[in-house]
């Protein structure tokens, strides 16, 4: 039975449960309503972002579904293997993603709750930062230096153990 | 400033080579990180080493708020320091604990734990008030220490941590507290020190440089012999030359003799 998801731009997919089943929003929505075939509407996320994440999904369908109670090791599993990326979804998500695309895929994979593809644009998004200084990621990611003159230096004063480590 | 404009015409090129890429539809990119929730932004977080975590602090002060935070630097501490046998996941000793915000964020447990492991003798008639312990907390940093103020409790004792594996200089309770393992790196010094004993070398010969001054080791035969620190933090016996220091990679100390 093939499942109906609506984007917030009313572009509509339609995908086969296993790859819907990637995301723990919509396994569990699927578990509790059962078979249906209206479409599933997802406010949040607009056509474009959905596509790629429904891309990613079907790449993935037949893999293990991480186990759920790694929910709070997140942190350690990151920190462990920060450039262990798949080449697939290295490509996935360099392939025409500006920065805005990236993020809403992060915050679309939030949303759905598909765990691995929100690692991955974590970890994407964190191996752009290395090896950057702070007006590079400022520049980036357009943030506004916010810091009076004072609090900068007393940042860069901080910082500097670094420097000389 | 120079700086600012180079940056706003920078951040102009951004806007328009994505407007190109995405058929000139969507938002600027300007507001991608105000709306970008917090928990989010520390799951990035949570893939950098300590030195892009420590520039992350200073890209604004939403980001500096983030990446200062306690449970970042805590697992950081966890990943750098439990392959270090000797060095301890626990608020470092030498972090310098002057600065009101710091200490607010400190439980009584833990500052009993520093004071404890800076040898610090905590009265124990009644209760204790926290303020009593703050004072000591403030006048008890050891000698040696590594200079500077940052911010967190765990921030601070990563760094503080790290810059102590470099120091070389002991303090007395270090060398009086410790165990130091005895060896001969040549055993033509060994027959010579302990003619009887021939080539059977012992391999875990513990020596004491005692509180009191004295200087035990089993394996040497002459006893009594006295010990002091210089104030370079190098070790003495007697009038022999004083020796520094150095450390091993697990965080431990190694005493040339």
């Amino acid at each position: 039975m093939p499942v109906i998801l609506q984007a917030s731009d009313g572009q509509q997919f339609t995908i086969s449960k296993p790859v819907a089943e990637r995301s723990m929003l919509l396994k569990n929505m699927l578990d509790d309503v059962g078979e249906n075939e209206q479409a599933i509407p997802l406010p949040n996320v607009s056509g474009p972002i959905l596509a790629a994440v429904i891309e990613y999904c079907e790449h993935h369908k037949d893999e293990a579904m991480p186990a759920a109670d790694e929910d709070d090791k997140v942190f350690e599993a990151s920190k462990k293997k920060p450039d262990d990326i798949d080449q697939w979804d290295a490509d996935f998500m360099k392939q025409g993603k500006g920065n805005e695309e990236l993020f809403e895929i992060i915050l679309a994979a939030n949303y759905l709750d598909i765990k691995p593809l929100l690692d991955l644009g974590c970890k994407t998004v964190a191996n752009m930062i290395k090896g950057k200084t702070p007006e590079q990621i400022r520049e980036m990611f357009n943030i506004e230096n916010d810091f009076t003159p004072d609090e900068e230096e007393q940042i860069r004063r901080e910082n500097e153990w670094a420097a000389d480590a | 400033m120079g700086a600012v404009q180079t940056s706003e015409e920078l951040q102009q090129t951004v806007v328009s080579s994505m407007a190109a890429e995405e058929g000139g539809g969507g938002k600027g990119p300007s507001a991608i990180f105000d709306t970008f929730p917090p928990e989010l932004l520390s799951k990035i977080f949570a893939c950098l080493d300590a030195d892009f975590l420590c520039k992350c602090s200073a890209v604004c002060k939403r980001w500096n708020v983030l990446a200062n935070n306690d449970v970042l630097w805590k697992s950081l501490c966890q990943h750098r320091f439990t392959s270090l046998r000797h060095v301890t996941l626990d608020l470092h000793p030498r972090v310098n604990y002057s600065d009101p915000r710091l200490v607010l964020t400190l439980s009584i447990k833990e500052i009993k734990s520093v004071l404890a492991r800076r040898y610090v003798r905590v009265p124990t008639r009644g209760a204790v008030e926290k303020d009593e312990l703050v004072a000591l907390l403030k006048t008890t940093r050891p000698i040696h220490s590594p200079r500077g103020l940052w911010s967190g409790k765990w921030k601070s004792t990563y760094i503080v941590a790290e810059l102590d594996l470099a120091r070389t200089a002991l303090t007395y309770q270090e060398v009086s507290t410790m165990d130091w393992q005895f060896e001969f790196t040549d055993s033509a010094m060994w027959q010579l020190q302990n003619p009887t004993a021939l080539h059977n070398q012992p391999r875990n010969v513990i020596a004491h440089f005692r509180p009191d001054g004295t200087y035990d080791n089993p394996v040497m035969i002459a006893n009594g012999y006295r010990w002091h620190l210089t104030p370079e933090g190098g070790v003495q016996v007697e009038t022999s030359p004083p020796h520094r220091a150095s450390r091993t990679l697990d965080g431990g100390w190694m005493h040339l003799l």
